[in-house]
């Protein structure tokens, strides 16, 4: 163990000068996931702990559209769909309603207007008889 | 290429991409940005390049000057700001758990010069050769070695003093 501990304490110098291979870099980093360490070693441990899980670290596309339809949502978009279109079809049909009997009671008005005004036209024209009388009269004298 | 090989080869590039952008500029967002942006500039240019290594070095080199950008841009300063405040809280809750000790030893790496911050990322968590590192950061192999000497020194130093003095 002493013998182990010094081979790993030369690694460590050489890591620290940049100077060890991406093996040996290897083996130093199984050497501290194995367990108990040297406490002047602790740096040591926390740091390659750290590289590994920080390696492990992945990018999470939390926009990707999952692989199958969501039914439920085409139903949720279908039948929002079906009730809006209904619902404009209704208040198209109601306005429509509404218009014409506006149309209708205007047409009836007019209606009104035009027999009041006709009475009025008729009366007025009945005088003529009179004319029309009186001038027969002197006529046939 | 089979295609189930091409799709994997992809997705390992694309961590990979996201953990060295995310290591230089801390927020997610951006490096989420960072590795988009730099995966479909690889992909138009995908045909001249022929062989998977060769794309692989060329994309790292691509999501580092990317990422080098945004952090010479202002907006990329405003958003550092704005992650420190966000590290302070954290800081907190985190000084209670004394489990919690990889946080520190990120906030450590983070705080190292960006030079070094990649160079350590790419060779102690990416394990990439020292000719791959070459070919990414076009430094001397040298400069690289000194780079990350004293990265891993400073990360001793500072990962000392907490183990010394608690936090």
């Amino acid at each position: 163990m002493p013998m182990e501990s010094k081979e790993i304490k030369e690694l460590i110098d050489r890591y620290l000068a940049a100077e060890t291979t991406l093996s040996e870099e290897q083996q130093l980093r199984t050497y501290f996931r194995s367990g108990k360490v040297d406490t002047s070693l602790n740096w040591a441990k926390m740091l390659f702990a750290y590289s590994e899980t920080t390696c492990e670290e992945q990018l999470n596309h939390s926009s990707v559209p999952s692989s199958s339809f969501d039914w439920r949502r085409i139903a949720a978009a279908v039948a929002i769909i079906c009730v809006t279109s209904f619902g404009v079809y209704r208040l198209q049909e109601n306005r429509q309603q509404k218009k014409m009997q506006l149309a209708y009671q205007q047409t009836k008005e007019a209606f009104d207007l035009i027999a009041t005004q006709m009475n009025k036209g008729t009366t007025t024209v009945s005088y003529l008889g009179y004319y029309e009388k009186s001038v027969s009269s002197l006529i046939n004298k | 290429m089979k295609e189930a090989v091409y799709i994997e080869t992809v997705h390992q590039i694309e961590q990979k991409l996201y953990r060295i952008a995310k290591r230089l500029l801390i927020s997610h967002e951006e490096a989420q940005d960072a590795t988009q942006e730099v995966l479909v500039k690889v992909w138009q240019r995908a045909s001249e390049l022929s062989h998977v290594k060769s794309i692989e070095a060329y994309a790292m080199t691509m999501v580092k000057n990317y990422c080098y950008d945004r952090l010479k841009s202002k907006q990329a300063s405003n958003l550092s700001i704005e992650y420190s405040i966000h590290d302070k809280s954290h800081d907190q809750s985190a000084a209670f758990e004394a489990k919690d000790r990889l946080f520190f030893v990120e906030k450590i790496v983070n705080n190292l010069p960006d030079k070094q911050k990649l160079i350590w990322q790419l060779r102690d968590v990416e394990g990439a050769t020292f000719e791959e590192i070459t070919e990414v950061v076009q430094m001397e192999p040298i400069a690289i070695r000194v780079n990350l000497s004293r990265a891993r020194k400073k990360i001793k130093e500072s990962l000392e003093q907490i183990d010394a003095y608690g936090i």
